[in-house]
């Protein structure tokens, strides 16, 4: 008899804690013009994209030079790390205020897949960096046709 | 691009559903100038407003992630939204110099002083 056996996608997953997305969902809610969206805990946000070729990745990073971001995919970890350098003021400038972000950031994912590292691709655009991380072809879903004996 | 587009027109539409944003700013000021900049990630020049009316700024931004086509949403931390925020500026300034420029999703606007109040060096002679 013939048989077909797939080798697919792994089970659903979470790419982020819930608790985390949950607060940024919240202080973003919250927000009010008297009260200024907060600081997240989780910096740069992300939004994940799934096909069964890979992931998109998207990263909010307004002001970040494409210079200052490193991307590294090490197997089934993808790390977003990088500077946020905001202007330094001059002798005669006075800062009235100060809420944008500034310093240096890291944030490592778990991707559900080994990723093709050789074929990561990232563009920037308005301040939002995407990340494209295609699955290796070993773990790209396959039927496997099973002879009869 | 031309779903996203369409998704932009519709929620434009109905300003009561679509989150707005409080986005973060620094302010700077220099003898002869005050200078505004705005986080404001997603937003292009054809995507974001200032306005000047009664000495007060008015910041407008529009920005809704592009949903790379066949992918499915795994996980979302920012979405769609509209950026607004008001300044209000002192009597000083000169409103019809105000400049505004968006670079890697961060706007910069430039609020020039009058120029009877910008402080000026006085030559002293003996």
């Amino acid at each position: 008899m013939m048989e077909l056996m797939t080798i697919g996608p792994r089970s659903p997953w979470t790419i982020f804690d819930e608790l985390e997305s949950l607060q940024a969902d919240m202080n973003r809610l919250l927000s009010t013009p008297e009260a200024p969206r907060q600081t997240r805990a989780v910096y740069p946000p992300l939004n994940a994209w799934s096909a069964p070729d890979g992931l998109i990745i998207d990263a909010e990073l307004p002001g970040v030079e494409p210079s200052d971001v490193e991307i590294s995919v090490d197997g089934d970890e993808l790390e977003l790390r990088g500077k946020v350098t905001t202007h330094e003021p001059a002798e005669n400038e006075v800062v009235l205020r100060r809420e944008r972000p500034s310093g240096e950031f890291q944030r490592t994912l778990q991707l559900p897949f080994r990723a093709n590292t050789d074929a990561v691709k990232a563009t920037f655009k308005n301040g939002i960096l995407r990340v494209a991380v295609p699955r290796s072809e070993e773990e790209k879903p396959r039927k496997i046709a099973i002879e009869s004996a | 691009m031309s779903e996203n587009k369409a998704i932009q027109k519709e929620s434009r539409q109905t300003p009561e559903h679509e989150p707005v944003y409080v986005p973060r700013v620094d302010i700077r000021e220099t003898p002869d100038h005050f200078e505004v900049v705005v986080d404001m990630p997603g937003v292009d020049e054809k995507s974001v407003e200032a306005t000047v009316h009664n000495r007060v700024l008015t910041i407008e931004g529009w920005s809704c992630p592009d949903r790379p086509d066949e992918y499915e949403a795994l996980g979302q931390e920012f979405g769609c939204g509209r950026y607004r925020r008001d300044f209000t500026l002192p009597d000083s300034i000169a409103s019809e110099h105000i400049q505004a420029r968006v670079k890697h999703g961060v706007l910069a606007v430039t609020i020039p002083k009058k120029e009877e109040v910008k402080a000026r060096k006085i030559l002293v002679t003996g």
